[in-house]
């Protein structure tokens, strides 16, 4: 009986042995997962807080859509204040310092390269539909954060060459612990407009979700890319591939200019929904942002836009267009961009005739009925599309790199200034403020990096 | 002649009767002490097998029943050499000899065998049934504060008034840096992961902490924190049927509402918000559409400013409202005394071939605030069967049920000093909170559903109610195989379900007021103006499985081995879920979930926004784990002990390669019997011991991961699933591993007067895991729920624990001294990466939790503060020292911070603490209190940041002590008050608030607690054969003295409100 006992837990004992393995292998956590599947690299991509709600501020802070008086000025935090009077040494304090222009963008890219990578080891699922639209987007996404980052902490392209200039660190694999050196601007670019060629391939033509990127969203960041290097010609081939795929507008005249916020998020108009870091104690703030009063002149009575964009505020004037319905800043695409970048690209290259239906449909929808324009010289027109653009493309972060391409390679000099307690503060034409410094907390974790000048 | 003859042979006839009834009937004895003749009560009689007989009563009597003649018996009791004889005759004298050489023969539990503590190695702590039943509180862990050396309670993220308890356990210091550092605590022989609130204390017997190598290496991966095994009574001898009833009741007094820093008079609050109201503090906030509110002195102000025929009337309600203090209205409306009632009944015995024991008990406490209250009802039986005489079977079933209520919900409650909870008119008194006060009641004239926030009308217009019920059910066998060895099966299942209904009224502000924001212009609102519901539910259910080979012999006359090897798995899984329920009515027990999710809805007071979606998360998590162990022990001539053991631990820690998950760890020990040599006899040395181990125990860390992991949510306003990445992935992960060292002596001098055991460690922890911060350019920032673990780190542990126990006098007087002193340091040795910089520096100086910075050569513990270099004369500014020069640019400074300019030399947790505790006894009455200190160790105070007092109201009592005048700078520390420019130069506050002017000395005496006792006389009217005791008890009783000068309790140095003292009053009967 006892010898009968033992042989029985011996045998459990065995049994045990036996199995250990596969009994270790459940998950700890069921909601944890390795990513490994289509599904799971898509939900990788869908994560909106990395891709679609963290695009630059900084840019916009320093830009002369708006205004400060001194008074809201005082209240704003640090940061803010610097980046408003255009310091010299701007601190990025966010709430959390990890988190700002650089670290959020870089943060899209390696969630890029991660899905790529994941995807590029599937390699027998890609005819599947899935397998090239996730291709796709990562593809842009990628070159989304580096063109940010481009416009943020680089100096502006140089159509003539840019031998010698930095540019940025590009890491095209999912490693956290390489030290990556700055590229060459060249190559900067380069890469920007080779992701977002690619990515077209494997786009699908719109998107039904607006948060996730599509072939059309590619071409309004390419003809927008190729106005910044001044490939004119490039940039009209992309904007009118654009809009063969869609070529809507909403009609101002059938929004109503008593709303809080006249424009409905995702509406007809966007291609891609991203929006601005929300900083409640930021200069943009509600309270504190007046719009320029030169911009707001420029809105005559018959712009629709001028009671849709904007409220009255004391004696000023404040922002309420936002295309996201809501108190937060739009910084994705639409396309009024790509009709406007289609236009500029048309006239720079001297094809005016091409623009002439879709101007008056433009037209149509942004003035009130019946409101007519003489068609004269070029440079008439020129000049008035880039008034368009101007009024049109306010507070989407646009206005940055617009002011940067249109100094450097158009010779625009464009001034801004700002009144501080009566003194007046200037922003030359191509100072070198225009590019920011990459945060201090990066450059003591990589030595590699070369911080730029100021 | 004839007769006499008869009655000689008859009466000869009757002895002889007599004597045969005895052969086969019963026999009477007594047990004595052989020096004193004293009886020597309850001592314990057993036969030959070791089956329980008899024991001895009050006159040191027993019976034997149905015995043969010549029967060998064992007798023994606790302090007396066992003895073994032949019962022959009746009314047999048995002398026992008392044995004081021995250590109260203590039988520590290590969870996997009970082995004697004079044959062990190792070390342990021993917390004995009386000293338990000392203090009354309703769970075991707060038992064993101040009375166990070695154990350390880390109180400093505890805020009592949060609801936060925060305490964390530590076992002779911290060997790690970003893994757990908490005990493993074991119930009976298993791991126990459970709440330990749901253990009555009243049914556990003794508490042993493992604390070195060769004690907790038997529990391998999870032992390098320390082990905790708490063992539950049970019937094992104690004879015949005993009937035990406890019970008692507490109060707990108010907690002070004036010990609390984050408060400013409202005269001085009041001024602060006219001056910040004159420099257009408020302006941005006042034209805002958002409306956020604004105090009732800024509206009174805003008033006067608009229309100034108003200011007489005005500064007369202002001053008004200089005088009143929200604290009254709290202790008067909103606390009360706690009262707390406990109730225990256990009847146990072991009768032959069985021990048993039962028990019922009931808790009941209303808390201090005046909306809650729990209870808990535990019922236990534990029964060992004796089939066979060599089979043996366990069977325990443990239950509790636990309930937990609450009334109301109170928020924001202290948002201005000068709330009025009572209004003047009788009615409560409304507090503005959310939204500007006058935007909401024009709303809700409109809406007609009131939008004002009145505490004292929300009680009982919200109720949580949380219900859990925990069972456990261990059951084993245990068979003698050969001659010593014996094979143990055991099998413990063990079953929890919580769940925590939470109710919000249609009429609470919290329904109210997302009724009122989502009204809309036709005077309906999109949200249902009914009640929330929320189910938070979560399942546990584990097993363990243990099989295991025992063998006990003596080889020969010098030789004792103790050898055990097994193998056990564990499996727990555990379940959660959230839901949540819209338009919930009570009565009907409908509810609508089916609301339109998407359309973004105008809102009060601008804007637009989706609906809240009801809330709906599941989560499961399932630990596995498989081990092999095996440990000996090695005894020769009662003189040298050896012990060893080892240990193979595997998990399913997730995405780790297989040949990883597993670890084997191992120690070594020997103790040697000094007092047993030639060369140590003394006369008054009763006993001498050595002690030396050395081993590995290892450490888990759940969060680690070889390969990428993501983690899946759901978006709800996408609807889409999405994933974060938490983890890239590290291939060259391994587990941590420490290193124990220690000496121990153990000693008894003087017959028994002076006792105790000093022990000292070194522990040396490697392979640590460590949070590693990559360049943001790689794009994986270390925040939140996301790790990047590395095993980068090493770390040193040593200290000291000695204990002590002094009897001077031990006479019908009886006083006795037990004195615990602990000593305990560490240091970081290895730590690979570059310190943080500037503005990651910035969030973590000052903080006050160990391992925000870790450097190395310095304590993980090690307060990191700036150094302090006083205020501007001019300006009352905070000054530094920016390229050796005073400066007042706190950008510049904070750029170029870095780890090396921090004061780093002082450390947050006691270096040096112990307790003292004095017992009195004469004739029936016992009186005993327990001093407590502590040393070595600094704090931040809470103090002023102008910043968070401007923007959120978060009032610091430093705050009057400030800078006002030139000349203040001598004689305090506190900056002069912002100007509004300066608040958003976050700087300026953090200059001073992390600098070494807040830093307080810790140390300080503290009065733990105060017990007197009666028991009363044994013939008393209750009964012969009853013992009953009364005692009144009073904890938590006050600081004797402290090194700081601001009244703060060192050991909860971040608590807003200390616990009151508590007493307590309490009878024991046994029967």
């Amino acid at each position: 009986m006892k010898a009968r006992i033992l042989k029985y837990a011996m045998c459990l004992v065995g049994l045990s042995f036996g199995c250990s393995e596969q009994w270790l292998d459940v998950k700890k956590d069921q909601k944890l997962i390795v990513p490994s599947t289509i599904e799971d690299f898509q939900a990788l991509l869908d994560n909106t807080t990395i891709f679609n709600m963290s695009d630059g501020y900084l840019g916009e802070v320093s830009s002369d859509d708006y205004f400060c008086q001194d008074d809201q000025l005082e209240s704003a935090t640090e940061s803010q204040r610097r980046g408003y009077v255009w310091d010299k040494e701007l601190v990025e304090t966010y709430s959390n310092t990890n988190f700002n222009d650089w670290a959020n963008n870089y943060q899209k890219i390696f969630y890029a390269n991660v899905v790529l990578e994941g995807l590029n080891k599937m390699e027998a699922k890609k005819d599947v539909a899935a397998w090239r639209s996730c291709y796709g987007q990562a593809l842009f996404w990628r070159s989304w954060g580096m063109f940010q980052l481009s416009q943020l902490f680089c100096i502006p392209y140089a159509p003539s060459g840019n031998s010698g200039v930095l540019g940025l660190p590009l890491p095209l694999e999912a490693d956290i612990n390489m030290l990556h050196e700055r590229m060459g601007l060249d190559e900067t670019y380069h890469q920007i407009k080779d992701d977002l060629t690619s990515s077209i391939d494997f786009l699908p033509p719109t998107s039904n979700v607006k948060t996730r990127p599509s072939a059309l969203a590619s071409f309004i960041l390419l003809s927008r890319l190729c106005l910044i290097t001044s490939e004119y010609a490039q940039a009209l081939i992309y904007a009118e591939s654009g809009l063969n795929i869609n070529d809507r507008l909403l009609n101002y005249a059938d929004l109503s200019s008593d709303e809080a916020y006249p424009f409905v998020t995702e509406n007809l108009e966007v291609v891609l929904h991203t929006t601005m870091s929300y900083l409640p104690n930021g200069v943009l703030a509600e309270g504190r942002l007046r719009v320029d009063t030169v911009l707001y002149k420029m809105y005559n009575e018959a712009d629709l836009r001028k009671d849709r964009f904007f409220k009255q505020i004391d004696d000023y004037h404040t922002f309420k267009g936002m295309y996201t319905g809501t108190l937060q800043f739009f910084a994705g695409l639409g396309m009024d961009e790509l009709y406007l970048n289609f236009f500029e690209a048309a006239l720079r290259v001297g094809k005016r005739d091409i623009i002439k239906k879709s101007l008056d449909y433009w037209l149509s929808s942004r003035y009130v009925e019946g409101y007519d324009l003489i068609w004269d010289n070029d440079g008439d027109i020129l000049d008035f599309i880039m008034k368009e653009r101007r009024k049109q493309l306010v507070f989407r972060g646009i206005r940055w790199f617009d002011i940067r391409r249109l100094n450097q390679n158009e010779g625009s000099e464009i001034i801004l200034q700002r009144k501080i307690k009566g003194d007046l503060i200037t922003l030359a034409a191509n100072d070198p403020r225009y590019v920011f410094q990459i945060p201090t907390n990066v450059l003591s974790l990589n030595a590699k990096l070369i911080q730029n000048e100021r | 002649m004839k007769n006499v003859l008869s009655g000689i042979l008859f009466l000869l006839c009757l002895c002889c009767q007599r004597n045969n009834v005895l052969a086969q009937q019963r026999y009477m004895a007594r047990v004595v002490d052989s020096q004193t003749r004293f009886a020597i009560i309850g001592a314990t009689v057993r036969d030959s097998m070791g089956a329980f007989l008899s024991a001895s009563n009050e006159q040191g009597e027993f019976m034997l029943q149905e015995m043969t003649k010549g029967q060998i018996v064992k007798i023994s009791a606790m302090g007396y050499q066992e003895q073994q004889s032949r019962i022959t005759t009746s009314d047999t004298l048995f002398l026992l000899i008392p044995d004081s050489h021995i250590l109260e023969a203590v039988e520590v539990s290590t969870g996997y065998q009970k082995i004697s503590k004079e044959r062990s190695a190792g070390s342990f702590s021993y917390i004995d049934q009386s000293l338990i039943e000392r203090s009354v509180s309703a769970d075991i862990i707060s038992r064993l504060e101040d009375v166990t050396p070695g154990l350390q309670f880390d109180k400093r993220s505890s805020n009592p008034s949060n609801g936060n308890s925060g305490t964390s356990l530590r076992v002779r210091g911290i060997n790690t840096i970003n893994s757990s550092s908490s005990p493993l605590i074991v119930l009976d022989n298993f791991p126990y992961e459970g709440d330990i609130e749901s253990i009555n204390p009243n049914d556990i017997k003794s508490v042993t902490v493992l604390r070195d190598a060769s004690a907790a290496s038997i529990w391998g991966a999870r032992a390098a924190n320390g082990v905790i095994v708490i063992t539950t009574k049970s019937g094992a001898a104690s004879g015949d049927m005993k009937i035990n009833y406890s019970g008692s009741t507490e109060w707990t007094e108010r907690p002070d509402q004036y010990y609390s820093r984050d408060f400013i008079s409202s005269a001085d609050y009041i001024e602060l918000e006219r001056w910040l109201f004159g420099q257009g503090y408020f302006d941005a906030q006042e034209n805002s559409s958002a409306q956020p509110v604004l105090s009732p002195a800024v509206e009174l102000l805003i008033k006067m400013r608009d229309n100034s025929s108003l200011e007489q009337q005005v500064d007369d309600e202002l001053k008004r409202m200089s005088g009143l203090d929200v604290r009254r209205g709290i202790d008067r409306y909103l606390t009360r005394t706690g009262s707390a009632q406990q109730h225990h009944v256990s009847i146990s015995g072991s009768p032959a071939r069985a021990d048993y024991y039962v028990s019922v008990g009931y808790n009941n406490d209303l808390n201090n605030q005046v909306s809650q209250s729990s209870g808990r009802f535990t019922l236990t039986t534990r029964n060992t069967f004796h089939v066979l005489p060599w089979l043996r079977l366990k069977s325990d079933i443990n239950w509790m049920r636990g309930e937990e209520k609450d009334k109301g919900l109170f928020s924001g409650i202290s948002s201005y000093p000068y709330n009025e909870l009572m209004g003047q008119d009788g009615r409560a008194g409304s507090i503005y909170t959310g939204y500007r006060q006058n935007f909401k009641e024009e709303s809700m004239a409109q809406s007609g559903v009131d939008w004002l926030y009145r505490p004292l009308e929300e009680m009982d217009r919200y109720s949580s109610n949380g219900v859990t019920n925990r069972l456990i059910l261990n059951s084993g066998l245990e068979v003698d195989i050969l001659d010593g060895l014996s094979l143990q099966g055991m099998y413990r299942y063990q079953t929890r379900r919580g769940e925590t209904t939470m109710e919000y009224f249609s009429d609470s502000y919290y329904v109210r007021n997302l009724v009122n924001r989502y009204m809309q212009s036709d005077g309906v609102s999109k949200f249902p103006d009914n009640g929330i519901l929320r189910l938070d539910g979560t399942d546990e259910k584990g097993y363990d499985i243990r099989a295991q080979l025992n063998y006990r012999k003596s080889v020969g006359e010098l030789l004792d081995v103790d050898a055990l090897a097994g193998y056990e798995r564990r499996e727990l899984i555990q379940e959660g879920s959230i839901a949540q329920y819209f338009d919930y009515d009570r009565n009907l027990l409908t509810n609508n979930n089916q609301l339109d999710y998407v359309t973004r809805f105008p809102v009060k007071p601008s804007g637009t926004a989706r609906l809240p979606t009801p809330l709906a998360s599941l989560t499961r998590l399932i630990d596995r784990n498989v081990s092999y162990y095996g440990n000996i022990g090695l005894s020769f001539s009662s003189r040298y002990t050896l012990t060893g053991s080892l240990r193979w631990d595997a998990s399913n820690l997730f995405g780790v390669k297989a040949n990883q998950k597993g670890t084997p760890l191992w120690s070594v020990g020997t103790a040697v019997f000094l007092s047993s040599m030639k060369a140590f006899q003394r006369p008054w040395l009763d006993m001498l011991k050595l002690r030396l181990t050395y081993g590995y125990n290892g450490n888990v860390n759940t969060g680690a991961s070889a390969v990428m992991t993501a983690y899946y949510s759901t978006n709800y306003s996408t609807g889409l699933r999405y994933a974060e990445i938490r983890n890239p992935g590290n291939p060259q992960l391994r587990w941590e591993r420490v290193g124990v060292w220690n000496l121990g002596v153990d000693f008894s001098l003087f017959d028994n007067r002076l006792q105790g055991s000093v022990d000292v460690y070194r522990k040396r922890a490697t392979d640590l895991l460590g949070q590693l911060e990559t360049d943001p350019t790689n794009g994986f920032v270390v925040i939140d729920q996301k790790k990047n673990l590395v095993n980068y780190g090493a770390m040193d542990t040593r200290g000291l624990d000695l204990q002590l126990s002094i009897t001077p006098l031990r006479r019908s007087f009886e006083w006795r001294i037990d004195k615990i002193i602990g000593s305990t340091g560490n240091k970081v040795t290895r730590y690979e990466f570059d310190a943080l910089s500037g503005e990651t520096l910035r969030t973590r100086v000052g903080n006050a939790y160990s391992g925000a910075i870790v450097k190395e050569g310095v304590s993980l513990d090690a307060l990191y503060t700036l150094p302090w270099h006083g205020l501007d004369e001019a300006t009352g500014n905070p000054l530094v020292m920016l390229n050796e020069q005073k400066s007042q640019d706190y950008t510049a400074y904070i750029a170029q911070l870095s780890v090396e300019q921090l004061q780093h030399q002082k450390i947050q947790v006691p270096r040096y603490y112990g307790s003292l505790r004095n017992t009195f006894s004469w004739k029936n009455f016992n009186a005993s209190f327990n001093i407590v200190w502590k040393a070595g160790y600094y704090f931040m105070r809470s103090t002023v940041n102008y910043n968070t007092l401007y923007s959120m109201n978060k009032m610091n009592k430093d705050y009057e002590n400030r800078w006002q005048r030139p000349g203040d700078e001598e004689r305090t520390d506190v900056p002069s008050r912002a100007l509004i420019t300066q608040t958003n130069l976050g700087g300026r506050d953090f200059v001073y608030a992390s600098s070494a002017a807040v830093m307080e000395n810790g140390a300080h005496i503290r009065l733990r607690d105060v017990r007197l006792a009666y028991q009363l006389p044994q013939n008393h009217s209750f009964g012969k054969g009853v013992r009953a005791t009364v005692f009144i008890y009073g904890n938590n009783l006050g600081i004797l003295w402290r090194a700081n000068k601001h009244g703060i309790d060192p050991d909860l140095s971040q608590a807003t409100l200390l616990p009151g003292r508590s007493w307590s009053a309490g009878l024991r009967i046994d029967y």
